[in-house]
């Protein structure tokens, strides 16, 4: 029996392994989420669910041993199989699914039962040698990739004398209007508070997008959401270069620490440059949730115990322990660092006495899913957490420094801690992020710091893109002459001889494009958007051509709409213009893509 | 026509439901189909045109 269900597994995970290829080659010629990974991950997680199930029928078979038990087992192996197949085709409602998988077991199960020879003669060939090859690939991929990494050192070129370690760390979904630093009334983040003391803080910066891959794209790449491929469905591609690439073909060694487990995977192509790069991780939790079985059996579990398991997720004091596991030693090579804490993101868990720190009991919900409308009681308990989150991810903040310091490795390293984007909590109808851009979705917290070159305590008060970093980077690491990214270094605002230099400064453009799940009721719901922050006016363009206009510096939450004002009219030519002028220059300047 | 996965799953769902009780069921519907196929046959044969 035992051999039976692993029989079952092994067959469930090939045909699941096949349908998915077939769909992202053919039905919906998306690419593989989850990369190759699954032609291990999926079988295995099939060996494991079937394997259970033969142990349970095998126990049973001990005590009513007969015909019809092995008949009733061999049709309920297969249909369990189908049904594991078919939950990848999402346009099915759960009856059909059920009634289809039952019919294909009684037809194919019956098959089997009238051929016994042949069936055991097949399970006796198939089944070991296809164990085998589930157990060894996952060490072939990670041989391939540890060769990879190998050979990338290995052609590394020499790096500029004393070139500065860069470590820019993204806390995902952190709004700066929820940090102390920014005058939050909760001390949500001490550590940055006092470490502003050693920096520059940017009191107005704005990303470009609303949610992950966009806004990471653009602090890559340097570009606007609209010039680039990044979208909810479509990877970045290969169109143009990223920090990473140019930092590493200048002799950085590179590598990446990713929380976001799933816009952060290699396949949505933020690992391109990047020597060394970590996502999700890979236990035996993340491989059972590779299969839409076991993905649906955790969803279950999660929904039994209200618990909010993510296998997938790593903590912040995972991330550091990775970061700080992989650092090469100090004066070796300057590295490039990219790390991503998730903690702040939907559900909101960390982990105590974070979890609880501004909630005096267990809110009602962690979580909230897209549509959901939120009780003010559970709106509360949301934000209390999801404060609670960014003190956790604060405190990590300083004890990775804290390392780095103790390495004696933080001096020659330039600093940048910002987010790609915030978040909302029903201030314009939603909880959550790319569904709008609003405010609380743009605005986000950015601190630079390298000791002695920058000054130490500065505050910046004038309105910058998260679309300046990677030039801002290359600016810091003098490689100024090397390499080329559009917009311009943020050492304008510190540096007098780069503020004499001429170049436009970068449109506060922000763009969004509507999820195809997306709830009707939210403004992304109407088509693609666009915005634009131009001096105390921030302008919204909706996918229905609605205008939405707000005075940010009366209105910072955005709650009056000033675009129907008949006095707001010259304010919305100019914001129109400035909007139109920003598409038009994005465009203009690919032209001079990829020249360095 | 749009054809995205909310409008394919009512359709989709009904072919594949009623695929799945003929394909579970499909011994008893063929052979109740044979037994009404040789009725009405026989049925006929009964009555001769000549008469």
């Amino acid at each position: 029996m035992i051999w039976l269900g692993l029989f079952f597994g092994v067959a469930a995970g090939a045909a699941e392994v096949a349908f998915r290829l077939f769909a992202s080659s053919v039905l919906d010629r998306s690419f593989l989420k989850q990369g190759w990974n699954i032609v291990w991950a999926v079988p295995l997680a099939h060996l494991l669910l079937f394997g259970i199930l033969g142990l349970f029928l095998a126990l049973v078979w001990t005590r009513w041993r007969g015909e019809g038990l092995f008949r009733v087992a061999l049709v309920g192996l297969v249909a369990v199989g189908v049904f594991a197949v078919l939950l990848n085709y999402h346009s099915l409602h759960l009856i059909a699914r059920t009634l289809l998988s039952l019919g294909i077991a009684v037809q194919f199960g019956g098959f089997l039962w009238r051929h016994p020879r042949g069936f055991r003669r097949f399970l006796r060939a198939v089944t070991l040698p296809a164990i085998g090859l589930v157990a060894i690939t996952p060490f072939a991929f990670r041989a391939k990739d540890a060769v990879f990494e190998r050979r990338a050192m290995a052609n590394l070129p020499k790096a500029r004398t004393n070139a500065p370690n860069v470590l820019l760390v993204v806390m995902d979904v952190v709004r700066a209007a929820d940090m102390s630093l920014y005058g939050y009334a909760r001390k949500t983040t001490p550590n940055l508070d006092r470490f502003a003391e050693q920096s520059v803080v940017f009191d107005n910066a704005f990303s470009t997008a609303p949610w992950t891959l966009p806004s990471h794209a653009s602090m890559f790449t340097g570009r606007y959401p609209h010039e680039m491929s990044a979208d909810w469905a479509e990877p970045l591609d290969d169109m143009y270069p990223t920090l990473a690439e140019r930092l590493r073909d200048n002799g950085y060694v590179t590598a990446g620490f990713v929380a976001n487990y799933f816009y952060g995977m290699p396949e949505y192509g933020l690992n391109r440059g990047f020597i060394h790069y970590e996502s999700r991780r890979m236990n035996l939790g993340s491989v059972m949730n590779t299969s839409a079985f076991g993905s649906l059996l955790l969803g279950r579990f999660n929904r039994f115990t209200k618990s909010y398991y993510r296998p997938e997720r790593r903590r912040a004091s995972e991330i550091n322990e990775r970061v700080i596991h992989w650092l090469p030693p100090r004066g070796t090579r300057p590295f490039f660092v990219f790390v991503n804490y998730i903690d702040a993101h939907l559900p909101y868990v960390s982990p105590p006495p974070y979890d609880l720190k501004f909630a005096r009991t267990e809110p009602p919900t962690r979580h909230n899913r897209i549509g959901q409308q939120k009780t003010d009681s559970e709106l509360r308990g949301l934000h209390d957490v999801y404060d609670g989150a960014i003190a956790y991810e604060d405190a990590q903040l300083a004890a990775l420094l804290q390392e780095l310091r103790r390495r004696g490795q933080l001096s020659n390293t330039v600093l940048i801690v910002t987010s790609d984007h915030g978040e909302e909590f029903a201030e314009h109808g939603w909880v959550s992020h790319g569904n709008g851009l609003n405010l609380p979705a743009l605005h986000v917290p950015l601190l630079v710091s390298y000791p002695g070159r920058i000054p130490a305590g500065t505050r910046i008060t004038d309105q910058i893109t998260l679309r300046d970093l990677p030039a801002t980077v290359v600016d810091l690491a003098g490689l100024r002459a090397e390499v080329h990214f559009p917009g311009r270094s943020l050492s304008r605002h510190w540096d007098s001889t780069q503020q004499a230099m001429h170049g436009s400064i970068s449109p506060l453009l922000s763009e969004v494009k509507p999820w195809k799940g997306e709830s009707p009721w939210y403004a992304g719901a109407k088509g693609e958007m666009h915005s634009i922050i131009s001096g105390r006016y921030h302008y919204i363009l909706n996918g229905d051509k609605r205008e939405e206009l707000y005075d940010i510096v009366a209105d910072p939450w955005e709650k009056t709409d000033l675009a129907k004002r008949p006095d707001a009219k010259p304010v919305l030519m100019d914001v129109r213009a400035a909007l139109t002028s920003a598409m038009g220059s994005g465009a203009q300047s690919t032209a001079t893509v990829g020249l360095k | 026509m749009y054809l995205g996965p909310d409008t394919v799953l009512p359709f989709a769902s009904a072919v594949a439901a009623a695929a799945g009780f003929v394909l579970m069921f499909w011994r008893r519907l063929v052979g109740s189909v044979r037994l009404a196929f040789q009725a009405v046959r026989r049925t006929f044969s009964r009555i001769d045109p000549q008469k």
